[in-house]
């Protein structure tokens, strides 16, 4: 069962309907400022050893918004795909992201027979070292920056 | 291995250099790659914390070093102040230039980075961008336009699909459009006319775009479909009738997907990028000095520790010989020679190292020279130590003060004094402290005052073993006082006093005895041996003539041969007491108890002295001495008929016999005093009694108190004469209660023996 909480002012957190993108205002700059940002969406299988336990990653989807100046619209970019997801605003494009991020989830969930039976964990956040390099030090050490929903387990339902 | 000595191996300047050396230099390295930026992001992260940790490294050698000095400093250990010190030194030298150039470093950056943003350039940005737009609306709207168009055309032809399918053909190929397509009101395609002939489906375009054709609004928009390439999406409505469905009037929508061309695309690209770069920047303007001053701010400050840190090392790397040096002379005044300090360098230091080796080196050997020659010295003492200790003559030594410096033990033996009272005493606290040896001690002081090189007295004391007769010989002993003196002047040399004195009193008695010996054997063979012949003469003639002669010439021959005969007799016995005298008693020690001797002898003259008053006080306390019975018998014997003959014409005759301890001298002795009432003793012979053949009576043989006082002194002890308390004459007699047992100087050359056997076998 998957347990999704935690509303936060900003960040990314989950809530009853999926997950939930609210950026900061130095990020939402940022992308008007014509920073691309990626996130970065993760599923992981628990491994455990004795007492130890980590995530062993075995997906990752990237997802790159950018502001398009002349257009004026925000591109999404993925893996997977050649052509940019098109949004004419900020909002739209992260509940892509946000949606998108979800999907996965539910399809690596429930249709995913490669993946056995245990505990799964995903989270989704945003990548600082894929930010410009002179973002990327005030960006680990800010917390304007710190957009992660971190680390969110289920147990298979199948 | 306890974590001190972890530390110390670890902070050991050549690990801990190269560690933070090659952290700094990756740093460096790191730093520069990361300033690119094709640099990945992870690279940034790893540079800081690997930045971090090596400043926490570097601060960490930097604090244990500055501990570790501190508490040097504090131990006052050498070399942790002069190091203490350069570390300050190349510290202000170190800080100072590297916040000087850190500010202006950072005050440049600051200004550099700002003036990057030229407001000029700015506006130039915004305006290729407006321009590019304005451009792209341009064609957009010719675009739009000419889609309109084909909807106004297309609209009496769309149930005809065929047709249709073949117009959108020729306008796509006429007008270069990538696709045209016809759709209906619920998204579902009519149809489509794609320049990818291989394409199934066209390029569907969004539920936003319906929304917008709903309200009979034609849809326009620049799509970028990749990097460097763009098209337009033009959507019109075509209202064909007026029937209503459940979207509302029913229309169709013609998309027209035109690529932007390529130079057009090209430079939109280029407005687009430039735009975008220079908005990043903008955006980054802050972030981008906050990086780069972290950045610098950290390469400055892992090189400021490190040069701290190097500075630490060198200095306690050149303060080390120093400080070795400085031990060294420290252990060389504490009188540890011979330590070796390495040579690390080759400079004035390592010189100065060598030299200070070479230095303790000599020192060592001078020390050994000296070691030796000590050694040698107090070999020669203990030699000399072993001599004068076993030598039989007394030995003193004397400073120039006349304070005893050496006393063998034969000396105290001699004296009957502990060494331990007598060392460090001058002459005249010497001879107040001994009564006895005063006599002696004022001899050898006056001796030395005499300044003489060589002297010799002779004194006779009355010591712990009896009468001594000493025989001193001094010498002054010149000795240089500083040693280290080149020139030996004769003002700086000491006068040392050597006093070397022998018991002779055995050795004159042997002499004597020897002498009187050899008067003996003479007289007994010059003339007792003539005498027997006389008197049988002499006899053999009375017995011839008597029978020849009568009347007168009878008692003449009677009383001639009887006459020859006594005196024969008298000269015989006269030999024989001088026998008696001049022969050493070779008597047989014993305890003997002289109140007992004293009774005895009185017995025997109990009949002879009838008419005298006699007294005996004897000490019920006095001990037994050791003495030979039999010659301290004849001693009283002598002594007691001199007393008698000594009262035959005193009216009131008294004789006292007197015992007692003499506690008043030094050592043990008991007195004996036999006094009378009678005549006294002449004046003429007062200093001559005890000689022999010396009388006051016309028939003694003079050899009475001969015999006395050579008995007497054989026993160690004196006998003299005084007036006594009942007006006569009182001899008195001193014997030591134990002559043997102290007096090992005697012991070989005494006449007297012990009876304890096992005193003669170790003598023997």
């Amino acid at each position: 069962m998957l347990g999704l909480q935690d509303a936060r002012a900003f960040g990314i957190s989950y809530d009853e309907n999926g997950i939930v993108i609210r950026l900061t205002q130095e990020v939402e700059d940022a992308i008007d400022g014509g920073i691309s940002l990626t996130f970065e969406c993760e599923f992981a299988q628990v491994e455990r050893f004795l007492f130890l336990r980590w995530p062993e990653q075995i997906k990752l989807h990237r997802f790159v918004v950018t502001r398009h100046a002349l257009s004026n619209r925000y591109l999404v970019h993925q893996n997977g795909y050649w052509a940019p997801r098109i949004f004419s605003s900020k909002s739209e494009s992260l509940n892509f992201i946000a949606n998108q991020s979800m999907d996965l989830f539910l399809k690596y969930h429930t249709e995913d027979e490669s993946l056995g039976e245990g505990s799964h964990e995903m989270r989704l956040r945003l990548s600082k070292t894929e930010l410009p390099a002179p973002l990327r030090l005030s960006a680990f050490i800010t917390k304007e920056w710190d957009l992660d929903s971190g680390w969110k387990t289920w147990e298979s339902a199948r | 291995m306890g974590i001190r000595t972890l530390v110390k191996r670890i902070s050991s300047p050549v690990p801990v250099i190269s560690v933070c050396a090659a952290m700094l230099i990756i740093l460096c390295f790191l730093i520069a790659r990361s300033l690119n930026d094709e640099a990945s992001g992870e690279l940034q992260f790893w540079i800081t914390l690997f930045g971090i940790a090596g400043i926490g490294v570097l601060v960490f050698f930097l604090i244990s070093n500055a501990f570790s000095l501190l508490l040097q400093y504090r131990r006052n250990e050498i070399g942790s102040k002069l190091t203490a010190k350069v570390v300050v030194i190349f510290f202000f030298l170190t800080v100072i230039p590297f916040s000087l150039i850190y500010f202006f470093s950072i005050q440049f950056l600051s200004k550099g980075v700002d003036s990057w943003f030229d407001v000029r350039i700015e506006q130039t940005v915004k305006d290729s961008l407006l321009l590019s737009k304005s451009a792209l609306e341009g064609i957009k709207e010719e675009i739009i336009s000419d889609v309109e168009d084909y909807a106004s055309n297309l609209r009496q032809s769309v149930p005809n699909k065929a047709n249709l399918l073949k117009t959108l053909d020729e306008i796509r190929e006429l007008e270069g459009y990538s696709e045209l397509s016809l759709y209906k009101d619920d998204g579902s395609v009519f149809v489509f006319s794609s320049i990818d002939e291989a394409s199934v489906l066209p390029d569907i375009p969004g539920d936003e775009v319906f929304t917008e054709l709903r309200l009979n609004q034609t849809y326009a928009l620049i799509e970028p479909i990749s990097p460097t390439t763009q098209q337009f999406r033009v959507v019109v409505p075509i209202r064909v009738n007026q029937r209503v469905n459940q979207y509302g009037l029913e229309f169709y929508g013609l998309q027209a997907i035109k690529v932007l061309p390529l130079r057009y695309a090209t430079l939109a690209s280029s407005v687009e990028t430039a735009s975008n770069q220079y908005a990043q920047m903008v955006f980054a303007r802050g972030p981008l000095k906050f990086s780069l001053i972290v950045t610098l701010s950290l390469i400055s400050l892992a090189s400021l520790l490190f040069s701290i840190l190097t500075a630490v090392y060198l200095s306690r790397r050149m303060v080390a010989p120093i400080s070795n040096l400085a031990a060294g002379t420290q252990k060389i005044a504490e009188g540890d020679y011979g330590s070796l300090l390495p040579i690390t360098s080759s400079d004035e230091l390592g010189i100065l190292t060598h030299s200070f080796n070479n230095m303790s080196k000599k020192i060592k050997d001078a020390q050994q020279s000296a070691l030796a020659s000590q050694t040698e010295t107090e070999q020669q003492k203990g030699y000399l130590e072993a001599v004068l200790t076993n030598l039989s003559s007394g030995v003193f030594s004397f400073d120039q003060n006349r304070r005893l410096q050496i006393c063998n033990s034969a000396a105290t033996d001699i004296l009957g004094l502990h060494q331990d009272s007598l060392v460090g005493k001058s002459t005249g606290q010497l001879a107040e402290q001994d009564h006895h040896a005063k006599q002696f001690f004022d001899l050898i002081d006056s001796g030395i005052k005499s300044e003489r090189a060589t002297w010799q007295e002779e004194i006779t004391l009355l010591g712990t073993h009896g009468r001594q007769m000493l025989m001193l010989r001094g010498t002054i002993l010149h000795r240089n006082n500083d040693l280290f003196a080149e020139n030996k002047h004769p003002a700086s040399s000491v006068e040392t006093y050597v006093v070397v004195f022998d018991d002779v009193t055995n050795l004159i008695q042997a002499q004597r005895d020897a002498a009187w010996g050899e008067v003996a054997r003479r007289l007994a063979h010059e003339i007792k041996n003539p005498l027997t012949p006389i008197q049988l003469s002499a006899e053999r003639i009375k017995k011839k003539l008597q029978d020849q002669v009568d009347g007168n010439l009878l008692d003449t021959l009677n009383r001639s041969t009887r006459t020859i005969v006594q005196q024969v007799e008298s000269m015989k016995e006269m030999v024989n007491a001088f026998s008696s005298y001049a022969q050493p008693v070779r008597a047989q020690l014993a305890p003997l108890s002289i109140n007992q001797l004293v009774r005895d002898v009185m017995e025997l003259h109990v009949s002879n002295l009838v008419n005298i008053e006699m007294e005996l006080a004897l000490d019920p306390e006095l001990p037994e001495i050791k003495a030979n019975a039999s010659a301290m018998r004849q001693v009283l014997n002598n002594l007691v008929i001199n007393a008698n003959h000594a009262l035959e014409n005193t009216e009131n005759p008294q004789l006292k016999i007197r015992t007692y301890i003499a506690e008043q001298i030094t050592g043990e002795y008991i007195d004996l005093v036999i006094e009378d009432n009678g005549s006294g003793i002449p004046e003429e012979i007062r200093d001559s009694l005890f000689d022999p053949y010396v009388s006051s009576k016309a028939k003694g043989s003079g050899l009475g108190l001969a015999i006395v006082k050579r008995i007497v002194e054989e026993h160690s002890g004196s006998v003299w004469t005084r007036t006594g308390e009942l007006g006569g004459t009182a001899m008195h007699l001193r014997l030591p209660i134990n002559a043997m047992q102290t007096y090992r100087g005697n012991r070989r050359q005494n006449s007297l023996h012990s009876n304890e056997a096992g005193d003669d076998e170790k003598l023997n």
